[in-house]
């Protein structure tokens, strides 16, 4: 079998964050000190090695960015200043532009400002559809309330939200195949029995439900529950608007125990604390892991930091009986949120929510697949 | 894995022989287990994490210069690297001189070596002292120089003159 050798690979790789690792040695400090690394998994010191060398094609189906959290304690401790950890992240945004086959990934990556004008056109585009098909002049209630479904019709709103959902769920899914293919189907070193899909897949469930794994990157306790705090509420939210928008949107007021509301106030906590924490560590660039900081790092949590404050402020104006003030934070709200869903959602940060797990369920497999292969090529010799 | 230097690579080898395990990978951490001490590093070679259980770990330490090394290279005038050791005024030709003339430096404080190179650098300095001595003239470094006057005949200014006048 031929490799083939991209030697300007590395000045590639340098759109996606940082890119220059000839300062490594290949001491492995950084894998022996990782807490998640394991034998058949060895990250980071094996992907600094094939981005020195330029193997573009194994680096296409590696998995182990996935596996890794950025705790930093690689980074830390390297004798060379090589940063191993920024490299895992960069590879994160690199795979995510190779699953993609549109292209419109790694467009996003590496120029901030295609990513900006993207997002401006359809925020404009949002608000300027408001401006066409709602009705701004309708008042509130007699009894004080504002009926958001009367002035944006539940069912056209419902309607584009599926379509636009289901449109990028299309591109999520098509993502995760080619990842599929390129990680498993082009590694012709392992063969995975069908049977092992179905029991492996409830661990990967499990580790997105919890991220226990993150939990083990030592002394980031605090840093692991806000990011499972964040992609909890996030995950909430994305299901109401997806399943229960009918529900949740609704222009019934209920009391402040009733379940949609504690809901809705979870998920705005979430959101909330979560990346003021995460946009104030950025700026401060204290912590290894915030030092550097890519475009998206930025752009991501301000605008779900839009999206919770733009909801918090609908739920006041709502109650206190405020119409136009509701209307118009309402349409910032939807012209915040569609930028985001679109860019986000299948081609840029939020698709580690499907990569990780997908990434972890694949290493498993491998793993029982190499042990049973190599259970079974032993056995005769015993 | 191999060694530097006339003679090391075989004393390496014997070492191997004699059951001496040499792994290459840097130790990460060193924890202490059942009263023995635990020993992880990733072998490079094997592309598997190591844990290793030992009774005493030796720590190698790296060299740093001395923490009076500026005070020194003040009084003589003469260079230090980046990193704190004294600069030879040219690493191939002139191994042992400084940039000021007269001065010559030898051993561990040009930078961190081994026994064999300390004395070959020794006695080099040391005949570079006797050059000077047998002609009674000091060779001018390159500060000894005036910065801003061209000199037209350098041999008709003495050498020693100008070190005692600067």
């Amino acid at each position: 079998m031929s490799t083939r050798v991209d030697p300007n690979f590395s000045k590639k790789l340098e759109a996606y964050g940082k890119a220059d690792w000839n300062e490594c040695y290949h001491c492995g400090n950084c894998s022996a000190i990782c807490p998640l690394t394991e034998d058949g998994f060895l990250f980071p010191r094996k992907g600094i090695r094939a981005i020195q060398m330029g193997l573009k094609d194994q680096l296409a189906g590696y998995v182990d960015p996935w596996l890794c959290y950025y705790c930093g304690e690689c980074t830390d401790t390297c004798p060379r200043d090589a940063n191993p950890g920024e490299m895992m992240m960069t590879l994160r945004r690199w795979l995510t532009a190779v699953y993609d086959w549109t292209g419109l990934s790694g467009l996003l990556y590496r120029s901030f400002r295609a990513h900006m004008a993207f997002m401006i056109v359809l925020f404009l585009g949002v608000i300027a559809s408001f401006l066409v098909f709602a009705d701004f002049s309708i008042p509130a209630t007699s009894e004080g309330l504002v009926e958001i479904n009367a002035f944006a019709p539940s069912e056209l709103i419902h309607e584009i939200d599926t379509i636009l959902l289901l449109a990028l769920m299309f591109f999520l899914v098509t993502n995760i195949l080619n990842m599929f293919i390129k990680v498993i189907i082009m590694d012709k070193s392992v063969r995975v029995p069908i049977y092992l899909y179905f029991v492996k897949v409830w661990e990967a469930i499990f580790h997105f439900g919890t991220q226990w794994r993150f939990s083990k990157c030592e002394e980031k306790r605090w840093y692991w529950f806000l990011h499972w705090f964040l992609m909890s509420s996030y995950t909430l939210m994305f299901i109401f608007i997806i399943f229960f928008l009918d529900w949740f949107q609704t222009d019934v007021v209920h009391p402040w125990y009733h379940p949609q509301r504690l809901l809705g106030y979870y998920v705005t906590a979430g959101i909330l604390i979560s990346t003021v924490y995460f946009v104030w560590n950025r700026i401060k660039a204290g912590k290894t892991i915030f030092k550097f900081s890519h475009h998206s790092d930025y752009i991501f949590p301000v605008l779900l930091f839009l999206i919770a404050f733009t909801g918090i402020l609908i739920h006041i104006f709502r109650i206190s009986g405020m119409a136009q003030a509701t209307y118009i934070t309402y349409m910032l709200h939807l012209a915040v949120e569609v930028p985001m869903v679109t860019t986000f959602v299948a081609f840029s940060k939020w698709s580690h929510l499907a990569y990780r797990p997908m990434g972890l369920f694949f290493a498993n497999l491998k793993k029982a697949a190499l042990q049973k292969q190599y259970k079974t090529q032993l056995a005769p010799a015993t | 894995m191999r060694a530097f230097g006339k003679g090391y690579e075989e004393f390496s080898e014997r070492i191997k022989e004699e059951g001496v395990h040499l792994i290459r990978g840097r130790t990460a951490r060193v924890e202490e287990k059942e009263g023995k001490l635990l020993v992880r590093s990733e072998e490079i070679y094997e592309e598997r994490i190591m844990e290793t259980k030992v009774d005493m770990v030796v720590l190698s330490v790296g060299l740093e210069a001395r923490a009076d090394a500026p005070e020194v290279a003040r009084m003589l005038g003469i260079d230090q690297g980046e990193e704190g050791w004294f600069v030879e005024s040219n690493y191939l030709t002139e191994p042992t001189s400084t940039f000021s003339g007269g001065i010559t430096i030898a051993g561990v404080c040009q930078g961190p070596k081994d026994i064999p190179d300390t004395v070959a650098q020794g006695s080099a300095a040391a005949s570079r002292v006797l050059q000077t001595l047998m002609r009674g003239k000091i060779r001018l470094g390159i500060k000894d120089l005036p910065p801003e006057k061209i000199i037209e005949n350098a041999r008709q200014i003495s050498p020693l003159k100008m070190e005692v006048e600067s």
